[in-house]
């Protein structure tokens, strides 16, 4: 499937909720490697643990809009970054959950 | 595929099954207590690295330096000196013990009523859910409360300890007879690593030490700062959990470069919470990461944390050993000076706690200060009234809270502090 399909299809299953898009990669290394990319090309993106939801093993990935995934996905093709994947999801983020580790 | 750390930590004996448990709520907390924060430092990326992946990153380097014939010491507290280990060519780490999720393994061995970084040191060794208790070649305790000497006697059955006798009072002869420990605790580095401490390997590693409390101590100067608070409290309690775990040359590297930019906001006027935001203190017992509980809850309260005088904190980083030593001996000496200055609930008398907390309200402006003590922790409990006193009696709204590492008291933490911060803002 498509990114921009997949991220389609995450939005019309959650109406109504922010939907969030995770860059996944192999090594921690690729994950700050595109951070300092897609910074210095003005687009946002924050370090992220791995949601669970997303892949089950642990690992650093980025936190990005899905509004700026097509564009982040092009960066690392050019600039040669592997990227393992890139999954949305619905908002995963509940400051006033109130469960710690 | 992602790079399966499960290989690393089945080469390290770990409960594999169990240990998945605890990374499967890590993404969560962590998305809950630092994604919803809003513009965090630049600068924070290192550390949020190094958390997503906090059983892996730091792990496997320390592996890799094993490989190569280095030693790695874990150590529970800021009274190890660091520096003798990075003078022998060794590794320092801290080690697992902030987490609920260790306590049950360590209540297998230890009364429940024990302060639960205690139980959760000794359940993350047991339980084997832990990476850095399992790579390491040497645990360094060191005699601080009885809970911990009694648990280390248990522990010692499990794998190497080392024990510092830390004197529990200040008196010249104390300091004298803590200089004496570090000189055996020289030894049996030496012993550890292979490798020979000379004056001038230990001069260096002072140094190396100095700059990454030079660098902690930057960032803390930026929360001073009345009109502006460039970081999160949250933010700069990660910075420091994870400085125990991080290579001394590096952390100093990136907490300089945080540094760096926290003074630029301030220049530019870049502040995380809004103008009239409550600042408050937190003093105590240690916050070991992924403790985050406390700080989370207050800062989603309408107030912000601006000073951490714990272990956790300013005890980490505050005052440097004397470098004009060229001597073991002379060193020895100026860092038993430098580590009994730190004022911990464990020495009696402990007065120099309490100005110590007093002139740091002063100096980071706070409207109040929180004091909190994990639960069955007695001597840092016992001080607490003399404490809130003079605080009292300065002027300065203090709050007392009692927790542990559950959930369970979030929703009443909540309301304590909520209306602890309304207080603050009648004044």
């Amino acid at each position: 499937m498509e990114l921009s399909e997949h991220i389609e299809q995450v939005k019309r299953e959650n109406p109504g909720v922010r939907v969030d898009c995770y860059v996944l990669f192999e090594s921690h290394t690729d994950a700050m490697q595109l951070y300092e990319l897609v910074r210095n090309a003005g687009l946002g993106a924050r370090i992220s643990t791995t949601p669970r939801q997303a892949r089950s093993s642990c690992g650093v990935a980025l936190l990005v809009s899905c509004d700026d995934a097509e564009a982040i996905h092009a960066i690392a093709e050019d600039e040669h970054v592997f990227v393992e994947n890139i999954v949305a999801l619905p908002n995963q983020i509940n400051p006033n959950r109130d469960v710690y580790c | 595929m992602a790079i399966d750390r499960h290989e690393l930590w089945g080469n390290l004996g770990m409960d594999l099954e169990t240990h998945d448990q605890l990374c499967a709520v890590l993404p969560q907390a962590f998305g809950d207590v630092f994604l919803s924060q809003e513009n965090r430092p630049e600068g924070m990326a290192f550390w949020d690295m190094v958390v997503a992946d906090v059983h892996g990153i730091r792990p496997q380097e320390l592996v890799d330096e094993q490989a190569k014939g280095r030693k790695v010491f874990g150590t529970f507290c800021t009274y190890v000196p660091d520096e003798v280990v990075i003078a022998g060519n060794g590794i320092v780490t801290g080690l697992c013990g902030g987490s609920q999720f260790w306590v049950p393994d360590g209540e297998k061995y230890l009364p429940a009523d024990m302060c639960p970084l205690i139980k959760a040191s000794l359940g993350a060794r047991m339980g084997k859910t832990c990476p850095f208790f399992r790579i390491v070649d040497q645990i360094v305790g060191e005699t601080t409360c009885d809970g911990k000497k009694k648990m280390y006697e248990i522990m010692a059955e499990d794998v190497p300890m080392y024990i510092m006798n830390l004197p529990n009072m200040k008196r010249p002869q104390d300091v004298a007879a803590f200089a004496d420990e570090i000189a055996l605790f020289k030894a049996n580095v030496e012993e550890i690593t292979g490798n020979e401490i000379t004056a001038e390997k230990l001069a260096e590693a002072i140094k190396v030490i100095n700059e990454r409390r030079k660098a902690l101590a930057r960032v803390y100067e930026t929360r001073k700062n009345g009109d502006v608070i460039p970081i999160s409290g949250t933010d700069a309690l990660l910075m420091m959990q994870i400085a125990f775990f991080d290579d001394p040359v590096r952390c100093a590297e990136m907490a300089n470069k945080l540094a760096d930019e926290l003074e630029q906001r301030i220049a530019d006027g870049v502040s995380v919470f809004p103008a009239g935001t409550k600042r408050i203190l937190l003093t105590g017992t240690p916050l070991a990461i992924p403790n985050w509980k406390l700080h989370h809850i207050i800062e989603t309260s309408g107030a912000a944390i601006v000073c951490e005088e714990n272990c956790t904190g300013t005890k980490f980083f505050t005052n440097l050993v004397d470098e004009s030593q060229d001597t073991l001996e002379g060193m020895y000496q100026a860092l038993a000076e430098r580590y009994m200055k730190i004022n911990c609930a464990c020495f009696t008398p402990n007065k120099a706690r309490i100005d110590e907390v007093l002139q740091l309200a002063k100096d980071y402006k706070v409207d109040g200060v929180i004091n909190t003590n994990l639960k069955f922790c007695t001597t840092f409990k016992t001080e607490a009234p003399a404490l809130e006193k003079v605080l009292e009696e300065a002027g300065i709204p203090v709050l007392d809270i009692e927790t542990d590492y559950t959930d369970n008291d979030a929703e009443q933490l909540r309301t304590r502090i909520g209306a602890f911060v309304e207080m603050l803002s009648e004044k």
